[in-house]
């Protein structure tokens, strides 16, 4: 899957085309100029407020693979919260 | 947008197990009471649990706070503040109601009720276990009560007309009973109670520091006699000492200045066979001492409780602040909590402060002890 990042490929095994464009999704607001923090905050909770945990893990772990680490760090939150009992 | 993605899983059905460091990191943002339902998933995840509470966020100890009404049926609550966390947890556990009376603590680790009939003391970890035993032959007020390993020591407080209001009993928790022993040192006749004292339990023994003076004894419950006086004031400033155990050594948070005008609060650690040797261990921040003194700016005295290396400070006139210090690894990090506690109500009301080192296997008893037994999160704001 090409993700013409730098003008390089990335391969990323075990992942399907729904975890890539929810990923392509998230950097593209996020390298949005236009938003302001507080906006983003609010986008965030809104973006994984529907998700399951099968989407969740495997989301997660494409994340951590390409080092999307504030990716990875939202996520972590959410699957926390989610264990916490609340969503 | 998030609509969109409520799509049915035919191209992921299989679930991709969240494990190693990224399951760890997830565990460290999940509040301790909620780890023990986590630890029990799988063996997986209780390693998992195991280790991420290890290297990624340790656990500190509670800061457990009771309030009692002080009108019939003297109702109490139980709080507990949880640092690694940040979480304020309502315990919902009652103490014995057969027997109650004014709900006390004299030091960080234990609770206690004391009527002319019936002494009733608890010291686990959340207080829910409550031993209710004869009370101690002297009728005492305002005694100062500790806990040395297998002794609950009962000190002053005696009422004016008792025959010795510096009596001292000790209770033996291995066969029961009751023994009389070496009257508190005659010095201390004037501030034989628990306001003009504080008292800490460190190596085996019990200290007993005068507040106003830093005069301190040590009573040892085997040998069951005293020992001091040593001079525990390190600045001649301060005009209020309290003594507590932690980071391994005894210490005491003084408060210099004076009740209406204090200048700020320090804190030491004594040393040696006399406590001779002494060394600051930090100095309270000025915004933290400005949260102390709170609107009225009356700092009377200090309530200090400790467990591990934490330290926990708050000034009983305002409470609506606790200062948090952690002195471990030779440093001081300082901060504070808003107590969850507080409010119109309870600040009617008797509150008790303490603190102890809670273990998971602690909270999974708890949780098996008693089906009514509920830990509810409690969020500010």
């Amino acid at each position: 899957m090409e993700l013409g990042y730098a003008g390089g490929v990335i391969d990323v095994p075990r992942t399907d085309r729904r975890i890539m464009s929810t990923m392509v999704e998230w950097c593209k607001k996020h390298t949005d100029e236009a938003a302001t923090s507080d906006e983003l905050k609010d986008w965030d909770v809104e973006f994984v407020m529907d998700m399951d945990q099968v989407f969740l893990s495997h989301l997660m772990l494409a994340a951590d693979y390409l080092d999307g680490t504030e990716l990875v760090d939202l996520l972590e939150q959410k699957v926390a919260n989610m264990i916490k009992g609340k969503n | 947008m998030a609509k969109d993605r409520k799509v049915h899983e035919e191209e992921t059905q299989e679930e991709a197990p969240i494990y190693g460091d990224i399951l760890e990191t997830v565990l460290s943002h999940v509040p301790l009471i909620d780890l023990v339902s986590a630890s029990q998933v799988s063996r997986s995840w209780s390693g998992a649990v195991s280790s991420s509470l290890r290297h990624l966020k340790r656990i500190k100890p509670w800061l457990i706070v009771h309030t009692q009404s002080t009108r019939p049926p003297y109702a109490t609550t139980a709080h507990a503040y949880d640092p690694r966390s940040g979480d304020w947890i309502q315990i919902h556990h009652q103490p014995p109601t057969d027997h109650v009376s004014a709900l006390r603590s004299s030091h960080s680790t234990l609770s206690y009720m004391l009527s002319p009939s019936k002494f009733a003391f608890s010291s686990d970890p959340l207080r829910l276990t409550w031993h209710v035993v004869d009370a101690p032959l002297v009728w005492r007020t305002d005694p100062i009560v500790a806990e040395v390993g297998d002794s609950v020591v009962v000190a002053g407080g005696a009422c004016d007309y008792e025959d010795d209001p510096l009596s001292v009993e000790v209770y033996d928790r291995r066969n029961g009973e009751w023994s009389a022993c070496q009257s508190m040192p005659a010095m201390l006749k004037d501030s034989a109670a628990s306001t003009s004292l504080s008292v800490a339990v460190h190596g085996g023994k019990m200290y007993v520091a005068e507040k106003c003076s830093g005069l301190t004894h040590s009573f040892d419950p085997n040998s069951k006699a005293w020992r001091g006086p040593y001079d525990l004031r390190p600045d001649q400033g301060v005009f209020c000492l309290v003594i507590e155990s932690a980071g391994g050594n005894l210490i005491a948070v003084g408060v210099v200045g004076s009740p209406e005008s204090i200048k700020t609060v320090k804190m030491w650690k004594f040393s040696g066979e006399s406590l001779e040797d002494v060394e600051v261990v930090g100095e309270m921040p000025e915004e933290m001492v400005e949260k102390l003194k709170g609107e009225s700016s009356y700092v009377p005295s200090v309530n200090v409780v400790a467990r591990g290396s934490f330290v926990f400070i708050h000034n009983p006139s305002e409470p609506e602040e606790v200062i948090q210090c952690d002195i471990g690894n030779g440093r001081c990090r300082w901060g504070s909590v808003r107590n969850a506690v507080v409010n119109d109500t309870t600040r009617m009301q008797r509150m008790v402060v303490g603190c102890s080192d809670v273990a998971m296997v602690d909270l999974r008893k708890a949780m098996l002890m008693d089906d009514s037994l509920r830990f509810a999160a409690k969020h500010l704001e």
